[in-house]
């Protein structure tokens, strides 16, 4: 392996000149974005996601599957330099466990305008308590209407065999904005 | 203190606020990080710094801090595990460095919104799942330097950071002599980190480009 060893340096001039006349200094801040939130398919903000497991109709019967369900991460991101020109949103088991015999499929699409990353799926489950949904988000913003953002479906998986009634509750899943 | 700029590039940001349009703030949430999910602190500068965090909500909010160990076992910092937001209030909140070690340290911190959990009342038959949001900030204080060993691999390249100190930057093709244009990756390399970038096969290698500037290419064998 041959390996090159540059120096070098970037000078970017940006000059103003102004002659034999007044001038006014303007100053901009402008904010890095780092923000988040998750709201339901209205686009209002989603606390909790409830699933249903319930009994068949008919003895002999496994149980119904559940309906997907949909939320959405709204977001706005400007980047920066390196290392802070790149966020990931992963997602995370915080609280609680899912129950005996059952997981949850999440697929993560990328939406928004800008550079908006690569989506994934994971599956979590009393095992698997995290993963990463999304990589390489960029500047960008989803908008704040409904249907607008991020799409996460949940998809709750089971099999009647492997279900265990009495450890049904609540799990509590953070999702997380970090660089990579 | 002296602030590596990898938050706060002004000149980009003012550039795609004028040519593009876009509003920085359009999307409405409950808490944001205005001043970059990552700070670097040369060791010889001020061991403070401070999170800007602001309260997008017409109300009152609190705001938990916790500090991560997944970088091992640096020390800690001193920071706030609470603050309290009022109506869009802007806060800067300080952290400090514990130690004046030469050792390169580095921690993430998670800040979110307090949600109370006693609200819920579960039902026989239910799965909740509660949604939340948080941040991670990451934090670094140390030197940034180029012990870099770099090899070639089937999967593409390995870049190991041999030394003590930091590397970071980002990650290029290398075209000819020149950088290429689309980033292959970017981050921080902590002491001992490995990561293995896969390298478009029509590249003539990498080009590994410091924030300061410094560049190391290498080109395939």
């Amino acid at each position: 392996m041959r390996t090159l060893l540059l120096a070098s340096s970037v000078l970017v001039a940006f000059s103003a000149t102004a002659q034999n006349a007044d001038f006014v200094d303007a100053m901009f801040y402008i904010d890095e974005s780092a923000m988040i939130r998750a709201v339901d398919a209205q686009g209002n903000s989603l606390t909790d996601l409830t699933f249903h497991i319930v009994s068949p109709n008919v003895p002999g019967q496994a149980y119904l599957s559940v309906p997907n369900q949909t939320m959405y991460l709204q977001y706005t991101s400007v980047k920066t330099a390196a290392p802070d020109d790149s966020r990931n949103i992963s997602v995370e088991v915080i609280g609680g466990d899912f129950p005996q015999g059952v997981s949850a499929t999440l697929l993560a699409t990328p939406a928004g305008i800008g550079t908006t990353g690569d989506g994934s799926q994971i599956e979590l489950s009393q095992n698997v308590t995290s993963g990463t949904l999304i990589q390489g988000i960029g500047s960008a913003y989803s908008g704040t209407g409904a249907g607008m953002g991020i799409p996460v479906t949940f998809a709750i998986d089971f099999a009647t065999e492997n279900l265990d009634a009495s450890t049904a509750g609540m799990v509590s899943l953070q999702f997380t904005v970090s660089n990579n | 203190m002296q602030l590596f700029h990898f938050r706060g590039n002004e000149v980009i940001a003012l550039i795609f606020t004028l040519n593009l349009g876009l509003n920085t703030t359009v999307a409405l949430c409950q808490i944001t990080i205005t001043n970059g999910l990552s700070h670097f602190h040369s060791i010889s500068g001020e061991s403070t710094g401070v999170i800007s965090v602001k309260n997008l909500e017409n109300k009152t909010n609190r705001v938990l801090i916790y500090q991560d160990s997944i970088f091992g076992f640096q020390n800690p910092i001193r920071i706030p595990s609470e603050i309290w937001l009022a109506p869009f209030e802007r806060v800067n909140v300080k952290y400090t460095w514990n130690s004046s070690d030469s050792a390169s340290q580095c921690r993430r911190l998670f800040i979110e919104q307090y949600v109370d959990s006693a609200s819920f009342i579960h039902q026989p038959g239910q799965i909740n799942l509660r949604i939340s949001t948080r941040y991670a900030v990451d934090l670094y204080r140390g030197r940034i330097a180029d012990d870099l060993e770099v090899a070639w691999t089937p999967d593409g390249v390995r870049v190991h950071n041999r030394g003590r100190d930091f590397w970071a930057g980002s990650c290029y093709p290398l075209n000819g002599s020149m950088r290429g244009t689309s980033r292959l990756a970017s981050g921080v390399l902590r002491p001992g980190d490995v990561r293995i970038w896969s390298v478009p096969a029509d590249a003539d290698g990498i080009w590994l480009e410091r924030v300061d500037g410094y560049v190391v290419a290498s080109p395939k064998p």
